[in-house]
């Protein structure tokens, strides 16, 4: 149990160790969230910052992963909402990104690219969370920090959604 | 490769993701984390001493549960200080209220033991469960006066706590009460609902006590329960008889517990004549032909084959009796709920459905009370006395377009306009959504406002390409169903507040006037709030500039305050949400119409984005629901006009991001958000809860209905579903 008596360096230093080892897999998480590697970048930085101010109330180190990761999922589903405001030029123009940003080009590679533009961010972290890290229903809905039934629901909703854009798509009707 | 179509190839999709060729985190986000660059980044919080308890064990929780997570139309208030006054007053039948009174029970609430205050009596725990982990903070329980069911009976609350050290269990139960003026009946229901109390503990406290599972937890958990009238009725005939149905649901108080979801849900239908409880087996003259009809039903229906993946539940509504023992008699027709894992291993949640009456009409035993129940609901669109079930959600027809921005206006005969990305009109005497006018733009960010003369004024948002914000705005007459333009406001806005003075004028105010791109290289282009408003005349259908806010705001509220002013708060900044803690806005300003200028007022404990501002009847205004550097920030505050400061509220645990928040006619507000539903009273300061959404989630709007109900629109983010909520 970490406790206010602890020094401040070696409580910062059992939280370098664990975040360094989910490092990659955080900022991959985020990438492919977020669609591009700056954005990735600076929200596992954000993360960090923010669950080392969180870092005194998580008590088990063994569940560091989940609760990190819910940290950088929100931070990512923040940055989404937020830029619900605006367009996803990369994804919606492609300018240039899909041939120098290793997300843009992972998706593109796969062709999800364009229709997971129809996600919300919920659903963006849900489909990344089941599909790419394999995550059981109630494991995704630990890191969201959302009932299980909402999750399953809000993936539900984001499969019909995803596969309606793709059948739009193969339609021609996407440009 | 060719697009993929089902939900196997998408999956298969992002699994490829990862081709051996992953990218990895910069060497400079690795400096970050090993010269311990976040210390500096951010101060260490407070104190780590409150450390969180074990998460409960998955084997006696299941998995966590979004459904009927928290119901009470007179249950659950949670206490988060320890002992609370003793027993409320049981029911008495001499107090019996008209039926309506049924929906007004918590706003009559007085005597509560911190008094009427919006100010916080937080205690140390709220501090020692924040963010990542839930914080749930509730008050002690008003006292309730006794209320109206069928067959001349009343129902009142009375709370009941106990606690076993050795397992570390505590109780805190909110009972139904039942008072009949035969001798004997609410005795029977009420000691037959107290040994199913008493049941439920004692099964926990094997559970608790169990070495296989872990043994006590660290920390005392407290059981919490809280309990719903779903329907009432009785004949008319003879004013002794009737049933009543309760839903009643066990939960824990405690995170992560309360997380988890309910531990039990017990429907219970009893006869108030008799006391005894009804079961499904004594409904019909032919169980198994009503059992087969439900089986079929169930399997039919994909409120109920949704909730199952991989594939559809193979297991748990077979035609037995058990497995349709959670029934229920509502408005529309017999509801079963099953409970966690019942339709499989993979199915957690509470997923419930429901079989019209005239389905089975045909089987029910004659002269039962729930044959004249079905003929009554059947027979006529009025509501006998007695049905109303007050405090719970029930679906209402689909949207027709959900996505985009929606707006929600009452019009004044009574129907709602959305508007979205299509226009559309919410019939509440049909449940119907109907097309209405052609928008010229396909909206996002858009506002509308009713007018006083009955037109509704739709302005700004994004243009129909999404390519750019829009001045432009239109009327909508709801007499010809038909948009027509108006004159442009000064700036391009999205995002922005519109709000109808009182002297007809409508007050546009910030907004962000371009959209943010992002550009090749991942940087974005700057985003900017407008600090600018206008007003637009309806006389003249002109906009007009007038005094600017004190700062650019977008994602802000805006309130009439019964004084005529207008009061402004929180907003996204200039600065990016997320760069700094606390980078949405704090402060809020007032306009004032007469001198058309903004002047500061007091400033919110909390920055806040995205949100809900409500006046409520004692002229204040609660604000909830908002995203303050990320965080869901579920407190709300509350304003007075008088004194041009803001207070902390009574913690919300339904608030948090994209809440709602709707004065009901009572007085009470409902507040619908990520994590459920609550009704805030500003006469005690307490915030309880109330059923929970059908369909849970984010809703994206609410409106107050003429009749007192509340429409809840999208409870998920592509979900066309609307929901009614009766108060």
């Amino acid at each position: 149990m970490v406790s206010a008596e602890v020094p401040v360096d070696s409580r910062a230093h059992a939280f370098a160790q664990l975040v360094d080892r989910r490092l990659n897999d955080a900022y991959r998480l985020a990438g492919y969230i977020l669609g591009n590697a700056p954005d990735a970048e600076d929200s596992v930085q954000e993360a960090i910052v923010r669950g080392w101010q969180g870092w005194g109330r998580l008590r088990e180190s063994e569940r560091f992963e989940p609760w990190f990761d819910r940290i950088v999922v929100n931070v990512c589903r923040d940055r989404l909402r937020r830029r619900r405001t605006i367009r996803f030029v990369e994804l919606d123009e492609g300018i240039g990104v899909h041939g120098t940003d290793p997300f843009a080009a992972a998706l593109a590679r796969v062709e999800v690219d364009r229709i997971v533009g129809v996600l919300d961010p919920d659903q963006r972290a849900i489909v990344l969370l089941r599909f790419w890290r394999d995550l059981q229903v109630d494991e995704i809905a630990e890191r969201l920090g959302m009932p299980a039934g909402t999750v399953k629901s809000k993936l539900h909703y984001a499969l019909r959604a995803l596969r309606e854009a793709a059948e739009r798509q193969a339609a021609g009707g996407v440009q | 490769m060719s697009q993929p179509t089902n939900e196997q190839e998408i999956g298969e999709r992002f699994r490829a993701l990862e081709d051996g060729s992953e990218p990895v985190a910069s060497s400079q986000l690795r400096r970050f984390v090993r010269d311990r660059a976040f210390v500096q980044a951010a101060p260490l919080p407070r104190t780590a001493a409150a450390a969180c308890p074990n998460p409960f064990r998955r084997a006696v929780v299941g998995i966590a549960a979004a459904f009927l997570l928290v119901i009470a139309g007179t249950g659950m208030w949670l206490s988060l200080h320890g002992p609370i006054n003793g027993e409320n007053p049981t029911a008495s039948p001499t107090e019996s209220a008209s039926p309506s009174a049924t929906s007004s029970a918590s706003a009559e609430a007085t005597g509560s033991p911190l008094g009427p205050t919006d100010s916080p009596s937080l205690g140390p725990t709220d501090s020692a469960y924040p963010d990542p982990w839930t914080t749930y903070s509730f008050r002690p329980a008003p006292k309730l006066s006794p209320v109206a069911i069928a067959g001349n009976a009343t129902i009142g609350t009375r709370q009941r706590t106990g606690s076993d050290k050795p397992t570390n269990l505590q109780w805190d139960f909110f009972e139904p009460v039942v008072a009949t003026p035969g001798r004997g009946a609410g005795a029977a229901i009420n000691s037959s609902v107290q040994a199913l109390f008493d049941s439920r503990v004692a099964e926990l406290q094997q559970e608790f006590g169990d070495p296989q599972r872990g043994g006590p937890p660290e920390h005392t958990v407290t059981l919490i329960t809280s309990f719903a009238v779903l329907s009432s009725a009785g004949p008319r005939s003879d004013p002794s008889a009737g049933f009543v149905s309760l839903r009643i649901v066990y939960s824990f108080n405690n995170p992560p517990w309360a997380d988890a979801g309910p531990q039990y849900i017990d429907f219970l239908v009893y006869d108030l004549k008799t006391g005894k409880r009804i079961s499904i087996s004594d409904l019909f003259t032919n169980t198994a032909a009503a059992l087969q009809r439900l089986s079929a039903a169930a399997a039919a229906d994909p409120g109920i084959t949704q909730w199952t993946y991989p594939g559809p539940p193979t297991t748990g509504y077979e035609p037995t009796p058990e497995n349709f023992v959670m029934w229920a008699p509502t408005r529309s027709g017999l509801q079963t709920t099953f409970g966690w894992l019942q339709l499989g291993s993979a199915v957690s949640g509470t997923p419930a459905f429901t079989v019209p009456w005239s389905q089975l009409s045909d089987l029910f035993k004659p002269n039962s009370y729930l044959a004249w129940y079905a003929a009554a609901l059947s027979s006529s669109t009025a509501y006998p006395s007695g049905t109303l079930a007050y405090g719970t959600f029930g679906l209402t027809g689909s949207m027709l377009a959900p996505e985009g921005t929606l707006t929600t206006t009452l019009l004044q005969d009574g129907r709602v306009l959305l508007t979205g990305l299509a226009a559309q009109l919410y019939d509440p005497s049909t449940g119907a959504f109907v097309a209405t006018g052609q928008m010229p733009n396909v909206r996002s960010g858009q506002t509308a406002t009713l007018l006083q003369e009955g037109e509704v004024l739709v302005a700004g948002g994004a243009n129909s390409d999404g390519t750019a914000f829009d001045a432009s705005a239109q009327l909508y007459d709801p007499k010809t169903g038909k948009f027509t333009a108006t004159g442009s406001m000064t700036s391009a806005r999205s995002f922005q507040t519109a709000t109808l003075l009182k002297d007809g004028r409508v007050l546009i105010a910030g907004g962000n006037d371009t959209i943010q791109v992002v550009n090749s290289d991942g940087s974005e282009s700057p985003i900017n709030e407008l600090a600018s408003a206008e007003l637009y005349d309806p006389k003249t259908g002109k906009f007009t500039a007038t005094g600017s806010m004190t700062t650019g705001r977008a994602f802000h509220s805006a309130t009439l305050l019964t004084d005529g002013r207008v009061l402004i708060v929180g907003g996204s900044s200039d600065a990016p949400v997320w760069s700094a803690p606390g980078a949405g806005l704090a402060s809020a300003e007032i306009y004032d119409p007469s001198t058309g200028k903004f002047s500061a007022t007091g400033s919110m404990a909390s920055a806040r984005s995205s949100d809900t501002a409500t006046l409520m009847k004692n002229g204040r205004v609660l604000i909830t629901g908002s995203v303050s550097w990320g965080q869901s920030n579920g407190a709300a505050e509350v304003y007075d006009p008088t004194t041009g400061k803001f207070s902390a509220a009574t913690l919300s645990a339904t608030g948090g991001t994209e809440a709602t928040a709707t004065l009901l006619q009572d007085g009470r507000v409902l507040i619908v958000g990520g994590f459920g539903a609550g009704l805030y009273d500003p006469q005690t300061g307490t915030l309880s809860a109330t059923g929970s959404m059908v369909i849970s989630g984010y809703p994206k709007s609410a409106v107050l209905l003429q009749d007192g109900r509340v429409l809840v629109l999208g409870g998920e983010a592509t979900g066309a579903a609307a929901e009614i909520y009766q108060p």
